[in-house]
């Protein structure tokens, strides 16, 4: 079925809108590809965890900061696009929103906090660093960044996550949550807050004040 | 766009306007070239922007690979949770899941809360049951009774 021919069929049918269809590659958008995948389609089904399964790693790694996590994860929520095709209505959200949204859930599911992640796995530093002090403090830095957070509540950590590493729109992400714009946008700022309390350098004595005032 | 509005957003998607909503984009510039103010809120944020830009977990070179690897074979479909489920059944689980992991760590305590625990897990399995289609044919798919043609026209009965 072409991409033209499909969105006739949906419009006759439901008499609606044009439905939302995210344009991929010349293999197919992803709304068309899940329409084979709920016939069976095999091959559909690879394309789509390969065009996805990076991001939705990377977005489950944040979420969890455990990699073990988030490849359990990854995997039950592709398993849910397997088994749940047959039902997908091209009607609700984009595919990516859709997705995303399982992922958050499983990861918001788990429930469950992780030690801070150990220094060797912080990250190698973005920038060449001439020596190994610059090097380590580097390290440091994402450390800390890491475990501020993985401190946040679950729902302000999803929010960010979706925001601002993700960069999926506003609407997007208040889809993935199941909030309103507004809603984000309050978690976002509270996120943004409690993260500048533990980040930013401080007056000696103002890091409580600070952190308290972010976490209201 | 006033002030107000601008640190809100500010607060809120940082100092990079290309993360903006683009309906205030336009005015978020405007202000930027006028406002010192304005301009120096848009450096704290970049600042926070910058730390925040330290955090990329690594991932593990071959995580894709093997779990592309594990979705080869696949289970039967049509078997699980209907799509329109999953915004309000991703709780419950977690909160069975939480419930019966709470309950996993206090073994000791009197047999009870099993009780309770199994007849919360029958609930959430009676719950996702409602997206079973297609056991061996002649099964009412109870969420295409639901939910056809769309959650939003059932809504409209």
């Amino acid at each position: 079925m072409t991409l033209s021919g499909y969105r006739r069929l949906r419009s006759g049918a439901w008499g609606g809108a044009e439905p939302r269809v995210e344009a991929a590659s010349e293999e197919g958008a992803d709304e068309i590809l899940m329409l084979r995948v709920g016939q069976g389609d095999q091959p559909a089904y690879q394309l789509l965890v390969r065009r996805h399964l990076p991001r939705s790693l990377a977005l489950a790694r944040r979420m969890t900061a455990s990699a073990s996590d988030a490849e359990e994860i990854a995997q039950e929520a592709f398993l849910r696009v397997w088994t749940s095709a047959p039902r997908w209505r091209v009607e609700g959200a984009a595919f990516r929103t859709w997705l995303y949204r399982i992922v958050v859930n499983l990861c918001l599911d788990r429930g469950r906090r992780k030690p801070f992640m150990p220094l060797e796995d912080a990250g190698d530093p973005s920038d060449p660093a001439p020596d190994a002090l610059t090097v380590l403090e580097q390290q440091e830095t994402a450390r800390r960044v890491a475990a501020a957070v993985e401190a946040l509540p679950d729902r302000q950590r999803a929010a960010l996550v979706l925001s601002y590493y993700e960069g999926l729109s506003n609407a997007d992400a208040a889809v993935v949550l199941g909030v309103s714009v507004s809603g984000l946008e309050a978690l976002l700022v509270r996120a943004r807050r409690a993260l500048r309390g533990r980040l930013e350098e401080r007056p000696h004595g103002s890091h409580a004040a600070a952190a308290k005032e972010s976490e209201a | 766009m006033n002030r107000q509005q601008f640190e809100h957003l500010l607060e809120a998607y940082g100092a990079d306007l290309q993360r903006w909503p683009a309906a205030h984009r336009q005015a978020a510039r405007a202000l930027i070239a006028e406002d010192d103010t304005a301009r120096a809120a848009q450096a704290a944020a970049a600042r926070l922007d910058a730390l925040l830009d330290r955090f990329a977990p690594p991932a593990p070179s071959d995580a894709g690979a093997r779990i592309a690897a594990s979705l080869a074979a696949l289970p039967p479909q049509g078997v699980g949770v209907a799509p329109e489920l999953e915004s309000w059944l991703g709780p419950i689980a977690g909160w069975a899941a939480t419930l019966a992991d709470l309950w996993w760590e206090l073994r000791a305590v009197p047999r009870i809360p099993s009780i309770v625990a199994v007849l919360l897990c029958g609930l959430v399995v009676g719950f996702a049951s409602l997206g079973l289609t297609h056991l061996g044919g002649g099964h009412v798919d109870l969420s295409a009774l639901l939910f056809e043609p769309t959650p939003s026209d059932w809504l409209q009965l």
